[in-house]
């Protein structure tokens, strides 16, 4: 719907728009998850490393002097090192309506998104589609410091697993979510930009535990498990809870040239049920190329 | 004939003397030299260029620096196969071309002497400078931190840098030749290379 909302600002769009600007982007990197399973249990936590690869590519098409839409193909895969049912591959159509309240490098700017994809998994019970929309503000304060503040609400469909629990839907990666955050950068010399940002989740999320847990979960989350299904990827099952998740985020980044940049970040989350909390570390290190 | 020779020799002199460079170079604090200084005359009349060019190349202006007598105009021709969208909010100049390809059809004129910052609101990392003269006599130094100002051989020589600190330096040039060590400070402009976050400007 938002896609068709885009198209038709195009369509309506003034005599002298037109494409303008490609988009080329591509990145690939490592990754080590502390907790790839997202286990509330630290014996059933499993942490992995894995080779990530991403690519961007597409059209900017400007409707007035400042708006411009953007239309873009994404790609991202994984490759677990140890755990291959966790491999996955996602492709995804985006389109964007970025607006600039004026002229110079310091007006703010409203980026207004939507996209649609579809998500491969080694474990095909996770095979899902994806859906996203949102928006979000920059401001540049001075050439060094930019800050963002964004809204995304992200929906994932996904198939349904073996049933548990007769009572209980076994749709587990059926799941819904809103985030809100803010994330702002900083350049400390020239080429090196520290990033920093949170984000609040609030909605669902999956978490996979081996059978000896379940009854754990049952005992302290009860009626807020939403979803469980039979998942032989990490010995047990896979359930769904509502909740929310405070996510910390910083990244260092080192420019190369004007096209190449290494990239090192590293992610804390922390998403909480009705009792159970679940703690996730994440670390990149990444190099991005843009055309 | 040999008020004729004397004549000759004397055209010569002057003419030389009209001709003759006058070297200037341009350091830093630790004797590195400095690119894309403007060192220029303190008086003098007559015109030089009446027009000149900064180009767009692969979504950067070209010449960084560009130093120009006032009253003369500027084309910005646009190489890249994109479009882009020059400004300027300085004192000096104030201007907008917006987006375009090509060459706009009118060159900007820059009647005020002054230093113009020019930005492209496409491209937040696009940034140059013009540094308008009140005097024929200018030119930008190079790699090797030198420049030399065509037609003259002396006079009071003043500098100007993007990163000069402090006051510009000013020095009485004798024997066709002056150094000038200039302060320099960290500028910042938006980073092109990519980041974690994407390019929010897309």
């Amino acid at each position: 719907m938002l896609t068709l909302g885009f198209a038709g600002l195009a369509f309506s769009a003034p005599a002298s728009a037109e494409w303008v600007d490609w988009i080329a982007e591509a990145g690939t990197g490592f990754e080590y998850n502390d907790n790839l399973n997202v286990s509330a249990f630290r014996d059933d936590q499993e942490s992995d490393y894995a080779w990530l690869a991403a690519g961007r590519g597409g059209r900017v098409y400007q409707i007035t002097d400042d708006t411009r839409l953007s239309l873009v193909g994404e790609f991202e895969s994984r490759k677990q090192f140890d755990w291959e049912d966790f491999d996955r591959v996602k492709l995804r159509a985006r389109a964007s309506i970025l607006h600039k309240f004026g002229v110079g490098p310091n007006v703010p700017r409203l980026r207004v998104h939507g996209s649609g994809g579809y998500m491969w998994v080694g474990d095909s019970d996770r095979n899902s589609w994806l859906w996203e929309t949102g928006f979000d503000v920059t401001k540049r304060f001075t050439p060094r410091i930019d800050a963002l503040v964004f809204f995304k609400y992200t929906n994932r469909d996904g198939g349904s697993g073996d049933v548990v629990v007769p009572t209980i839907q076994s749709n587990v990666w059926d799941q819904e979510n809103f985030q809100v955050g803010a994330a702002g950068n900083f350049l400390v010399w020239e080429n090196l930009l520290l990033s920093a940002g949170y984000t609040y989740h609030h909605g669902e999320f999956d978490s996979s535990c081996t059978v000896g847990n379940v009854g754990k979960v049952f005992d302290r989350e009860g009626d807020n498990v939403k979803a469980i299904a039979v998942n032989n990827v990490f010995g047990g099952c896979t359930y769904r809870l509502g909740g929310h998740v405070h996510q910390a985020s910083v990244n260092l980044n080192y420019g190369i040239g004007d096209r190449w940049s290494v990239d090192a970040g590293y992610k804390f989350l922390q998403g909480k049920a009705d009792v159970l909390i679940y703690r996730t570390n994440v670390a990149t290190l990444s190099v991005l190329f843009r055309y | 004939m040999l008020r004729i020779a004397f004549s000759g020799a004397l055209a010569i002199l002057l003419a030389s003397a009209a001709s003759a460079d006058l070297t200037v170079t341009v350091r830093n604090g630790s004797g590195s030299p400095v690119a894309d200084a403007v060192v220029y005359l303190a008086d003098g009349g007559g015109r030089s260029s009446t027009q000149t060019n900064i180009d767009q190349i692969d979504k950067e202006y070209v010449p960084y620096v560009t130093a120009v007598q006032k009253g003369t105009k500027i084309n910005f021709p646009n190489h890249d196969r994109i479009r882009h969208h020059v400004y300027s909010f300085s004192e000096a100049k104030t201007f907008e071309i917006p987006l375009y390809k090509g060459t706009p059809a009118e060159p900007i004129l820059f009647d005020k002497p002054g230093v113009v910052v020019l930005g492209c609101n496409i491209h937040d990392w696009m940034k140059a400078y013009v540094f308008v003269a009140d005097t024929p006599h200018f030119a930008v130094t190079d790699s090797s931190g030198t420049a030399r100002i065509a037609g003259a051989s002396g006079g009071q020589v003043s500098v100007w840098h993007p990163r000069m600190a402090g006051q510009a330096p000013a020095k009485a040039a004798s024997g066709g030749s002056v150094d000038l060590v200039i302060e320099e400070k960290r500028t910042w402009r938006p980073r092109r290379a990519p980041s974690a976050g994407g390019a929010t400007y897309r």
